[in-house]
């Protein structure tokens, strides 16, 4: 039991004042069993370095302590485990992306057994080399049977974070959105192209995975219009929300752009609320946009630079140190070394210069930097070392010391000695990688554009435009005017207009300092060579070094693909946001070849990860598919009926009384329909209306047997194949006037069937004037059986002759039922004098408790869905998809009666059932099973031998389809396919069972119920 | 007093047959939602609250196929209800009849429950021997209305469709996909919708619904 503690940090890194966050709203917050205080508008990552928090986490492979290296979705270190119960469990939550509410709870996911000290570190520093690239293949593939031994011991040690093992309390949903415009990204670039855009009235759609809009302008300090940039990002989100076409979402990461710019927005709404969304509220939602056009204003990631022990906490982007001075008032350390290939990376010096730490010095990487950013250093006394790089760091769980060196022009060695500089903190920026994740997601290869050092989006066929920092724009003012015309441009392509020219926002007006350019610069030399200095490394959530990617190179794996998988870069949570262009540039330097020839693994969706609660939306529990009711379902509940699942339908099963067991209570339904009257729920049979002046020939095409000569108010069986001519669905199918039809169809079978009308219609036969309806819901049906049934229907029934030669069995008459309009078709699915009544479906609970009502008399028993199996099944009635399973001809199933070989058209399934494998002997067919000991039932899905003694493998001649126990048999009964069966009646088959059983059965017809038929037909 | 539209005769266009009955013969109707006792839930809820809920009572619901002929399914419409039949997703609408388009060769009509009978045998006996289609499916839906400010947000969260006011306008109709479910999406006037689904899915769209609209306050109202 692990004893919590209050933490002895107070917050020693947080400035006097500033920052966006409200000091009045306190919250405590919970860090691996410390108590800990923070802000509101604090992210999980600035409060801990508030805290002073410099280690969070162990790294994967090698166990080094690893620190917050940024402050945005490409954090690759902090990754925590977040949430106060069991139930609310969060696996790899990036503490930069998670808002801080009052008691949160996290911990590290890769601490085992702890972060500050830790058993397996001695496995990264002195047994490393064990865990080299190509580790899991090498070691891991072979022998395959220990993989999941070493699993175990892998997955625990860099603890991949875990789910909840209950069931989560929140919910989640979808929301569909159709827009004009849909606007990636919040920053200066994505508001400027959201107004121009809003401005013409189209619908616009703004999201930014922030919690509030505005990027860098957030932290950056410049002006815009001669004001705050935070003020003009205010004053546009007003403009915005005034228009009711306009959407803007926060919090909102948009995680997939997909074909036809389809997206995928997901929205945490209540991550910075609590543990649990408040009641009623979604935790998630995701948005799916459909777009008529995408402008991408996702913005870029600052690279780090990749130098000896860059992993150490302390290390972190020169952007990600701004941020949080500026933004959060936290100052991660006390003094700081800047490293920096562009101008862009002074800022961060400034910014900590102005709260009073210590600048040691920033390190230039180029000779000769010249922007106005040098001048402002020089002024500020801030010692400028240029030239030079940061080429290791040291310290064991954070920076002490960093060793800086001269370097060549081109950054390739070193040119003098290294100096020791001290500090905890070293800042590096090599430049920024554009966000052209989504712009990938569909296929497009992003482009390497040397001017800027970057790869920008490619070419796409889709109505899209990258504008402002993924597309190259380097300043401020090209960032607002890229974001003016992209607005321009997306408006335009959506066939709309401005009202007049004014209705497009003017260019801010921004000041622009002389930028020096920048310096190619990605792998920092070293004293040593990669392999033999300390780690460089290039991925820090797989901890992927410089040294593991050359290699990779070395060892044949050239492909950046084959790199990605070989060393695992790019894999995990942030999928090598900050390192993969290190990465590429490392490959491309060790082939000595260009970036833009090594080019780009595929980015796929999802840009960040994203929940599975969020996938599943609000289709879960009981919405996870629809169930669907017939109008009788109401009395089956209250008459204790067990349901069962017949495709989405909810059909009542048996209804067992008070002290039976299901035999029980099968016996006796069954034994009641036989000796009195019975009744079942049939309403679930599919039902289509077919009418048409052609609705008797496609009947003949798509049924096997003859419909020529079926006669008004009659009604006929009918076997359906597909082409390959085996058993597709059966129904009885009456004939309600010469040109107008109802055919019934199997409850499961049911869309399945009407979809194939409708295909071979208007895909082979358009020609055919024919109409199809589905009237399944419509219907109500209700089956009564057995030998009372004429009499019970008379109670009811009194403009219908029922006289067995005015009605006779397989016709249908129409009159009125209890007072209902009403079908009732004279057919059988039990072998008893049966009637089936259709009444539209808001009568159906009438009827049915109008028919109790008169059945009382007759001791009418309700039977479900398992005792009209057991009906059917001893007359030996098929049930298609039970007893037929796709390989089954009508001649296999015995129905060759049922198969018309001179009808003038060729339907379907003719050619299909004349094949030569369907036409050879030993087929398996369609028999009557009867066990030697009458009490056995064998279990359905039980194979046969012939020959019982044979060994193992046995020779398998067929298996058991149906197989129930039969009270009016007084023996249990089976249907089975076997090979060559309707041959070898008489002959005996041998099921060995998995229980050490094995069954005899002899092979019998399957009919033990009144084979004459007399019943029926009474 | 109500008739019922009987099942077809035997003729060669399926003309239908009208049956009468003595008021105390009358069976009870019941709609898909009957058992949801919607009175007694409208008594538990507020009004005027974001969206509210309600089945409509059992109406007459007639299906109309016609494609070669649909010249004279028109010209029969026209004489028989006075409204032409509707266009691309758009209705046409008289008194409390509403024929809404559904497909190329296919409309569904909405009428009082005891007029669809005479409806379906004028049409025929106009229509002669056109190859059309007309049938009764009056039991095989359940008409709900979703109503108020946030009806429209409601159906963001079921449809994939688009739902905005100036794509699903008054009078527009479309059969689409609802949660995972189908529906025929009537906009009735603003903020105002129609959803007519198959009779067995009543109950799952029902209880997606209320889940849906739970965030903007629920009223249930009696139909």
């Amino acid at each position: 039991m692990i004893k919590l503690v209050h933490g002895r940090y107070v917050q020693n890194y947080r400035l006097p004042s500033g920052g966006r966050i409200d000091r009045s709203k306190i919250f405590t917050f919970r860090f691996n069993n410390r108590y800990y205080k923070g802000y509101e508008g604090d992210t999980l990552a600035s409060a801990l370095l508030a805290n002073g928090i410099n280690v969070v986490g162990r790294s994967f492979k090698y166990s080094r302590a690893r620190g917050i290296m940024s402050a945005g979705v490409e954090e690759p270190n902090a990754i925590l485990q977040v949430g106060a119960t069991e139930a609310t469990q969060i696996p790899n939550v990036r503490a930069t992306e998670q808002s801080l509410y009052d008691g949160l709870v996290c911990s590290t996911v890769n601490g085992w057994p702890s972060v500050r000290f830790d058993a397996m570190s001695l496995v990264g520093k002195l047994a490393g080399g064990a865990m080299g690239p190509g580790f899991y293949y090498k070691t891991f593939m072979f022998p395959a049977f220990m993989w999941e031994t070493y699993e175990k011991v892998i997955r625990k040690a860099a603890g991949l974070g875990r789910s909840s093992k209950e069931r989560d309390p929140d919910s989640y949903d979808h929301m569909h959105h159709h827009v004009d415009v849909m606007v990636v990204g919040g920053g200066a670039t994505g508001l400027m192209a959201a107004l121009t855009a809003a401005r013409s009235g189209a619908r616009v759609m703004l999201a930014d995975e922030q919690n509030e809009m505005g990027g860098g302008l957030l932290h950056n300090g410049v002006e815009i219009d001669k004001s705050s940039a935070i003020d003009w990002v205010n004053s546009v989100c007003t403009e915005l929300d005034s228009y009711p076409n306009v959407v803007r979402l926060t919090r909102s990461v948009v995680t997939g752009l997909h074909d036809h710019n389809f997206l995928t927005v997901n929205e945490r709404r209540t991550h910075h609320l609590g543990d649990r969304g408040p009641t009623g509220m979604s935790r998630e939602r995701m948005h799916k946009v459909r777009a008529h056009s995408v402008i991408l204003a996702t913005g870029a990631h600052e690279r780090p630079l990749v130098f000896a022990n860059n992993d150490l906490p302390g290390c972190m982007q020169c952007s990600a140190v701004s941020q949080y001075i500026r933004r959060y008032a936290v100052v991660p350390g006390s003094s700081i070394v800047v490293m920096t290939t562009n101008d862009a990376g002074y800022q961060c010096a400034f910014d900590w210069h102005d709260v009073g730490r210590d600048v040691v010095a920033i390190v230039d990487t180029r000779a000769k930097p010249d922007g106005d950013v040098v001048d402002k250093a020089r002024e500020r006394g801030i010692e400028l070392i240029t030239g030079s790089a940061v080429i290791e760091a040291n310290g064991s769980h954070r920076v002490r010391n960093v060793l800086v060196a001269p370097i060549n022009d081109a950054g390739t060695f070193l040119t003098g000695e290294p100096q020791t500089l001290l500090c905890d903190t070293v800042a590096s920026s090599g430049g920024w990688s554009p966000a052209v994740h989504l712009s990938c997601h569909t296929g497009s290869r992003p482009v390497w554009r040397e001017d800027i050092l970057g790869f920008v989006p490619g070419d796409t066929h889709e109505n899209r435009i990258a504008s402002g920092r993924v597309n190259g724009a380097q300043s401020l003012s090209e960032c607002l005017t890229d974001g003016v015309n992209a607005g321009k441009q997306a408006v335009h392509s959506c066939g709309k207009q401005f009202d007049s020219g004014e209705s497009v926002p003017p260019v801010p007006a921004v000041v622009e300092p002389r930028v020096g350019k920048a310096m190619a610069l990605y792998l920092v030399p070293h004293t040593k060579t990669p392999t033999r200095a300390p780690k460089q490394f290039v991925d820090m959530q797989n901890d992927v070094t410089a040294a593991a990617i050359q290699t990779s190179t070395r060892e044949g794996f050239e492909s950046i693909e084959h790199v990605k998988r070989y060393t695992a870069m790019g894999f995990g949570t942030d999928q090598g946001k900050t390192g993969n262009v290190n990465g590429m540039a490392i490959v491309a330097n060790t082939l000595q070849q260009s970036i833009k020839d090594t080019g780009t693994t595929v980015f796929r969706p999802n840009y960040t990860p994203v929940t599975f609660g969020a996938v599943a939306g609000s289709h879960t529990g009981a919405l996870f598919d629809p169930k669907r009711f017939t109008p009788m379902h109401r009395w089956h509940i209250e008459h204790g009926a067990k349901f069962e699942n017949v495709g989405q339908w909810k059909r009542a099963w048996y209804f067992p009384r008070e002290g039976e067991s299901m035999q029980d209570t099968l016996n006796r339904e069954c034994t009641a329909t036989r000796e009195s009257v019975g009744i079942l729920d049939a309403s679930t049979l599919g039902k289509i209306d077919i009418q048409g002046r052609d609705a008797r020939e496609f009947l003949e095409r798509v049924y096997t047997n003859a419909w020529a000569k079926l006669a008004p108010g009659r009604c006929r069986y009918g076997l359906m194949c597909g082409d390959d001519g085996m058993v597709m669905d059966d129904g009885v199918t009456s004939c309600l006037a010469d040109n107008h039809f109802l055919m019934t169809t199997t409850t499961g079978g049911a869309a399945n069937v009407l979809n194939w009308l409708e295909l071979c219609h208007q895909t082979d036969w358009p020609e055919l004037d024919v109409y199809f309806t589905s009237v399944t819901d419509h219907w109500a049906t209700m089956t009564i059986a057995g030998p009372n049934s004429r009499e019970l229907l008379s109670r009811v029934c009194q403009d219908i002759d029922l006289d067995k030669e005015a009605f006779k069995f397989m016709d249908w008459r129409e009159g009125t039922v209890a007072g209902a309009p009403a079908r009732v078709f004279r057919i059988s699915f039990t072998g008893e004098l049966s009637y089936e009544i259709n009444v539209p479906a808001h009568y159906g609970m009438h009827v049915w408790e109008a028919l109790f009502e008169h059945g009382r008399d007759f001791n009418l028993t309700p039977y479900g869905t398992e005792s009209m199996h057991v009906l059917r099944a001893e007359k030996g009635f098929v049930i298609v998809g039970q007893d037929t399973d796709g390989s089954i001809t009508p001649i296999d199933m015995n129905h060759a009666w049922a198969v018309a070989n001179h009808k003038s058209f060729s339907y379907i399934g003719k050619r299909g059932m004349q094949r030569e494998d369907c036409l050879k002997p030993e087929r398996k067919q369609l028999v009557g099973l009867e066990t030697i000991d009458p009490n056995t039932v064998l279990p359905e899905g039980a194979q046969a031998v012939r020959n019982p003694q044979q060994s193992i493998p046995m020779t398998m001649v067929g298996h058991v389809t149906s197989s129930y126990y039969s009270a009016n048999v007084g023996r249990s009964i089976a249907m089975a396919v076997i090979r060559d069966g309707l041959n070898r009646m008489g002959e005996s088959v041998y099921f060995p069972l998995a229980d050490g059983r094995t069954v005899e059965a002899r092979i019998c017809a399957s009919c033990w119920v009144d084979p004459a038929g007399d019943c029926h037909k009474s | 007093m109500h008739s019922i539209l009987m099942s077809e005769q035997y003729a060669h266009n399926s003309v239908t047959q009208k049956n009468e009955f003595a008021d105390s013969a009358i069976p009870m109707m019941e709609t898909a939602l009957h058992h949801a006792q919607m009175s007694k839930l409208a008594a538990r809820t507020d009004s005027g609250l974001g969206v509210s809920l309600s089945e409509l009572p059992m109406a007459g619901l007639l299906v109309f196929r016609a494609s070669k002929d649909k010249a004279a399914l028109a010209k029969a419409v026209e004489s028989v209800l006075q409204v032409s039949l509707p266009e691309t997703l758009s209705t046409s609408i008289v008194g409390d009849k509403c024929v809404r388009w559904i497909a190329p060769d296919e409309w569904l009509l909405s009428c009082a429950i005891d007029e669809a009978y005479t409806i379906e045998k004028s049409i025929r006996e106009i229509t002669g021997d056109a190859s059309i289609a007309i049938v009764n499916v009056a039991g095989g839906f359940s008409a709900l209305t979703l109503q108020g400010p946030s009806a429209v947000d409601v159906l963001r969260k079921s449809t994939a469709y688009d739902v905005h006011p100036q794509n699903l306008m008054p009078g527009k109709v479309v059969n689409t996909v609802f949660a995972k479910a189908q529906v025929c999406l009537r906009c009735v006037e603003e903020n105002h919708y129609e959803l007519i689904i198959r009779r067995s899915f009543a109950d799952y769209v029902w209880h997606w619904l209320q889940v849906a609209s739970a965030e903007y306050g629920l009223s249930i109202e009696v139909g």
